[in-house]
């Protein structure tokens, strides 16, 4: 019964979240000043006399901005539930078209780099929780590496491994010569091509989640059921786990938002090493007041965000026992 | 658990790596290919709106005539030739031969529907034009009532890509305008061009590859190149890496030429002296003509003699000397036939010539009476307000050089900047502004556009679309009247030296610099690229330009000699990986031997 009452709660909570998110992320970009298809015309070089006017007319049909705003609003509800994103005023194609062939760029690089720097850094992080003397020496590493840019140290590894030394391409996703297939030359270019940017992002994550580990460790350490443990003549071992598995709740929440966030791409990377992915596309949307696609991307976003944390709050039920026992006892 | 959790890591891995399209494996033979690239991704084929992939407009679909913008001439192309019959009825007469690349044969037939077809969509509005009269299979009329403007059916000429009624006729305009032709839609794409769209890969790159059943083989030359491949390359960096290493033979971005060229020799634009890149048209210094003092054409005139556009090309943005016609190098031949140096000998002015400027402010009484270094008028001091956007740094520069230079003339330049949207163009529109640069008026394929964007003035709202500051002149509306109106060169160039002459002794703008356009080319594997010295093609590898004459350019490069074999080093790039795997996985594996 307890449980069916804490994921109705949490669905009713997470729906009504999802409401205002989309419905902000709807208006946000159309108060923002200026006209999205003005200045789309303007920057349009080529016009022949008179054209500006035509072409002003017809993209303001196409698009439906002539009408007045509560308008949009509905369409824009009566199209999602169609699932259809619209159109983009930028790249003149279809929202969904756009994020379905971007995405797993970013996916293929963000997932692996999250995933695998939080369980060396965790890993990292509680090793440096437990012994000083590695401490002493490793916490200034996972502060200079939690605190160096994404851009500079993807920007180092450009510049030594790629250019330098000629070990990695870092450019693209893949040999320009080449069209994807299921070929080892083909599965090769892209592995040698993914390596650096990877690279960029997981190492860099390394530092944070090391640091947030370490000072949980300690903190757990310190608690009164691990001296009691002690006190009892426990083994080193047998502390440790106890104290790891409290440690790494709040990391699985940051975990879960990281994911959850993963869609809206990983902007640096991608301009730095060349590499296709949603965090351009959106940037340069922002730009360019491309309403559509930015609401589409955004949708994205809220939808992964809430989806993550819906996850985890189910899977808090389990790892975490005073969770459960607060629904299912309480 | 935690093994299971790595499993679950590698079969993600694998599995986002099936998101991707999956084709056959293909080879594009470096000599046979010309890579080129765009900083958006080829996200639409759309042949009528926003496609962005380079040539569909050109290449893939044809016009009847291409425009060489360098040369501001148009070349016959599906039609062998077009002219005004009568004052209201313009005839073209296609090619012999020109077949669709289905195979059907293309006729007059198809041109009447291309027309009738961007109407439709609400994409052209063509004034005047009553009918389109399909006369044989190659002839075809064009019928208007009243006088049509010559100049504007010009441009529809070259904007108007001729496409298949035996595929089109079938497919509501409505949902053409939001297709993207590509996927399932890449079947209705038949051009009758000398290239094929073979494949869009998502967020990588669009292929084009050789019609080699091309009609214009017959006409002009077979081209050379097999693939047209455009890259999806966002940034300058890397455009300038893939450039220096042979992976980019052609593209428009802003890169140090002069740097490229010191590292790769083979690297060339359209000049070999500084700026390297193709000036096409003058940027303007604009007066707001209805507030005073700039409401005196001496006045406008003095600012433009303490203006040295020399010095702004030396210290400011790249670009070239200007002449004082806002008709730019690419209108060399029309100012030839004017005689523009003459005109300007007589009418113009002299630019840097501080001495005379001061000279005429002193006839018209504006002096600085208190001494402190400003010019006075009607008692107060001069301070024109130069706007600008915060992002243009060219702009904001040639604004400090002018506002330098007008320092001694005792004027005083304030540079206001702000956003393009709405503070730049805002206040351009509401005529906000003292000073302010721009190039919309000048960067059109025609002198008559440019004299009417920044000449004609009816009223507020019916006037040229870059008379930013509402110049008001009679004449020169009749005078355009008159130059819309006639197909005869003779009466145009009458009418278009009177305009010049306007131009100069009223000072409506000043030209301070010839603005370039960016272009570079790499000789390794393709040569015969465009220049200054043979301009047969347009240097601005933009998708939208194909029938601006991109697609003249991309037809008439020729294969280099001897190419030389692309030098990757295989060895190092399995080498690399793979310590670098091995470098990763130290970690892991030491985590499983502590736990055991």
């Amino acid at each position: 019964m307890g449980f069916r009452r804490y994921l109705a709660q949490k669905t009713a909570v997470y729906a009504i979240t999802f409401l205002f998110a989309v419905t902000i992320n709807w208006l946000l970009p159309r108060l923002m000043p200026g006209n999205p298809i003005e200045a789309m015309i303007e920057s349009n070089l080529n016009l022949g006399p008179g054209e500006k006017e035509i072409l002003i007319r017809f993209y303001e049909d196409l698009y439906g901005l002539n009408e007045p705003l509560w308008r949009q609003f509905v369409n824009f509800w009566v199209r999602l539930f169609h699932g259809d994103l619209g159109y983009s005023l930028l790249y003149k194609a279809p929202v969904w078209d756009l994020i379905r062939h971007s995405l797993p760029y970013d996916i293929v690089i963000l997932l692996p780099a999250i995933a695998l720097s939080w369980i060396v850094g965790n890993w990292l992080g509680a090793i440096a929780g437990k012994n000083r003397r590695y401490d002493r020496w490793m916490m200034p590493l996972f502060y200079f590496l939690a605190s160096m840019p994404y851009f500079w140290f993807a920007m180092l590894l450009v510049y030594f491994i790629g250019v330098k030394l000629g070990w990695l391409p870092y450019q693209g996703a893949y040999d320009p010569s080449l069209v994807p297939g299921l070929n080892w030359e083909f599965i090769k270019s892209f592995l040698s091509h993914w390596i650096l940017p990877f690279l960029s992002l997981f190492v860099v994550m390394i530092g944070s989640w090391a640091i947030g580990m370490r000072n949980m460790i300690i903190y757990e350490l310190e608690a009164d059921y691990v001296r009691y443990l002690e006190a009892l003549g426990a083994s080193e071992k047998l502390m440790t786990k106890h104290a790891y598995r409290n440690a790494i709740l709040p990391q699985v929440t940051g975990l879960a938002l990281q994911l959850g966030l993963m869609v809206a791409g990983a902007i640096a990377t991608e301009i730095v090493f060349n590499y296709p992915g949603i965090g351009i596309l959106l940037m340069n949307a922002a730009l360019s007041q491309d309403y559509f696609l930015l609401q589409g991307a955004f949708l994205m976003v809220v939808i992964s965000v809430l989806a993550a944390n819906f996850i985890i709050d189910i899977v808090y039920a389990f790892i975490d026992p005073r969770v459960r026992a607060s629904y299912t006892e309480g | 658990m935690k093994r299971y959790l790595a499993l679950a890591i590698a079969v993600l891995l694998v599995g986002s790596l099936g998101g991707f399209a999956f084709a056959g494996a293909e080879d594009f033979p470096r000599s046979e290919t010309i890579y080129t690239a765009n900083s958006a991704p080829p996200t639409s084929a759309n042949p009528f709106q926003g496609g962005n992939i380079i040539g569909i407009d050109g290449l893939v679909f044809e016009p009847l005539f291409m425009l060489n913008f360098m040369t501001t001439e148009l070349k016959p192309w599906l039609a062998e030739k077009g002219e005004w019959v009568d004052s209201t009825t313009f005839e073209v007469k296609l090619r012999d031969g020109i077949k669709w690349q289905d195979g059907e044969p293309l006729t007059a037939e198809d041109v009447k529907f291309s027309f009738e077809y961007y109407e439709k969509l609400g994409l052209k509005k063509i004034e005047g034009l009553k009918e389109i009269k399909v006369v044989d299979d190659r002839t075809v009329q064009f019928r208007f009532s009243g006088q049509p403007n010559v100049w504007v059916w010009r441009s529809n000429l070259y904007t108007t890509l001729i496409i298949p009624k035996h595929v089109f006729e079938n497919l509501d305009p409505e949902k053409v305008k939001t297709m993207t032709f590509l996927g399932d839609e890449q079947k209705y794409l038949v051009g009758s061009g000398a290239y094929k769209l073979k494949e869009v890969i998502q967020q990588q790159k669009s292929i084009l590859e050789r019609n080699e059943d091309w009609w214009g083989a017959r006409y002009f030359n077979k081209p050379a190149a097999k693939y047209i491949i455009q890259l999806y390359i966002s940034s300058n960096d890397q455009a300038a890496n893939a450039f220096l290493k042979g992976d980019l033979d052609v593209a428009t971005y802003y890169l140090d030429i002069a740097q490229l060229k010191s590292q790769n020799p083979n690297i060339v634009s359209w000049l070999d002296r500084p700026p390297y890149f193709p000036p096409v048209v003058p940027v303007v210094l604009y007066f707001n003509t209805e507030k005073p003092p700039m409401n005196m054409p001496a006045f406008r005139r003095a600012i433009a003699m303490a203006i040295n556009p020399e010095q702004i090309v030396e210290q400011g943005p790249i670009s070239d000397v200007p002449d004082q016609t806002p008709l730019g190098p690419i209108m060399e031949n029309w100012k030839k036939k004017m005689d523009a140096p003459k005109l300007i000998e007589e009418y113009g002015w002299q630019y840097g010539n501080l001495e005379k400027a001061m000279g005429i402010l002193d006839q018209l009484g504006i002096k600085d009476t208190d001494g402190d270094g400003v010019r006075e008028y009607n008692g107060r001091p001069i301070e024109l307000h130069f706007v600008t956007c915060a992002g243009c740094s060219d702009w904001i520069q040639t604004g400090e050089i002018i506002a330098n230079q007008l320092k001694p003339l005792g004027i005083k330049v304030v540079i206001d900047k702000g956003d393009w949207t709405n503070f730049f163009m805002k206040k351009l529109n509401s005529g906000d502004f003292d000073l302010a640069l721009h190039w919309a008026g000048t960067f059109k394929a025609d002198p008559y556009s440019v004299y009417y964007s920044l000449m004609y003035y009816n009223n507020e709202t019916d006037k040229g679309s870059a008379n930013f500051g509402n110049y008001h002149n009679e004449r020169a509306n009749e005078l355009l009247q008159k130059l819309s109106a006639t197909p005869n060169e003779d009466e145009q160039v009458k009418y278009l030296k009177e305009l010049t002459r306007i131009w100069l002794e009223d000072v409506p703008a000043v030209p301070v610099y010839t603005g370039t356009v960016f272009y570079e080319a790499n000789t390794q594997y393709w040569t015969n690229w465009p220049n200054e010295k043979n301009p047969y093609g347009v240097p601005i590898f933009w998708p939208g330009f194909g029938t601006w004459g991109t697609a003249l350019a991309l037809l008439g490069v020729k294969p280099a000699g001897t190419p030389s074999p692309t030098t990757t080093d295989s060895g190092g790039s399995t080498c690399g990986p793979a310590i670098l795997v091995g470098l990763a996985l130290i970690p892991l594996a030491l985590y499983r031997k502590r736990r055991n």
